[in-house]
């Protein structure tokens, strides 16, 4: 499913604030892209299929979260919802 | 965004409740909204065809890595070796790796061969490293 919005923040009870990204600002984009890949097709079929692959991965991110640490040994963690 | 997303998500924004907290009950949101798809009415105990959600890798140790990623996009990303320079790609074959298999790969095919997957390795600065489906 496509992501609703990126929370970036840091991990744990208390957990703030965790800063939301519109992720939902790009869906426009995405069909935009999928339209121009469709448009794409016959003239220039590899570039579309790249298109559309990028765009599926895209409408796949809801659920991906990773956490990382900073150099100060804080986590943080980037979650699409 | 459905009423109960956007609640729950506010609480964790508010920090009424903990970031895990808030990503279990999404994860039982979204089980939920999907449950007549795959029938998975009645408590049958241990079952084996439970759909796989998320493929885990996690580190602990002197490092920290906590990844979580959902099977749709494992599924999806295999096509994108399509995407791979040629360059790369032969220099891979160079090696022994062919990627141009993952094409043929069907990705429910994938998906049922991780249902089994688990690694864990014990490092010997530490690090403890699991990666499984969940």
């Amino acid at each position: 499913m496509m992501p609703v919005l990126a929370l970036v923040g840091l991990p744990g009870p208390r957990w703030l604030p965790p800063v939301p990204l519109p992720v939902f600002l790009l869906w426009p984009l995405v069909l935009f892209c999928l339209g121009v890949a469709k448009l794409m097709d016959r003239p220039r079929p590899a570039e579309a299929a790249k298109l559309r692959t990028f765009m599926r991965v895209f409408c796949e991110l809801r659920g991906l979260s990773i956490d990382v640490e900073t150099a100060h040994r804080r986590p943080v963690r980037l979650w699409f919802v | 965004m459905s009423r109960e997303r956007e609640k729950i998500l506010k609480m964790v924004a508010e920090g009424t409740i903990t970031p895990e907290d808030g990503e279990r009950l999404l994860s039982q949101l979204d089980s939920g909204a999907k449950k007549p798809l795959g029938e998975s009415t009645g408590d049958s105990g241990d079952r084996p065809s439970a759909p796989l959600k998320y493929l885990r890798v996690v580190v602990d140790g002197n490092d920290k890595v906590n990844v979580r990623v959902p099977i749709g996009l494992i599924r999806t990303g295999i096509k994108l070796t399509t995407l791979m320079p040629l360059s790369a790609s032969e220099h891979l074959s160079e090696h022994g790796i062919d990627l141009a298999q993952f094409n043929n790969l069907d990705g429910e095919e994938l998906v049922e061969a991780l249902r089994d997957l688990k690694v864990d390795v014990d490092s010997e600065d530490g690090d403890v490293i699991r990666v499984f489906c969940e």
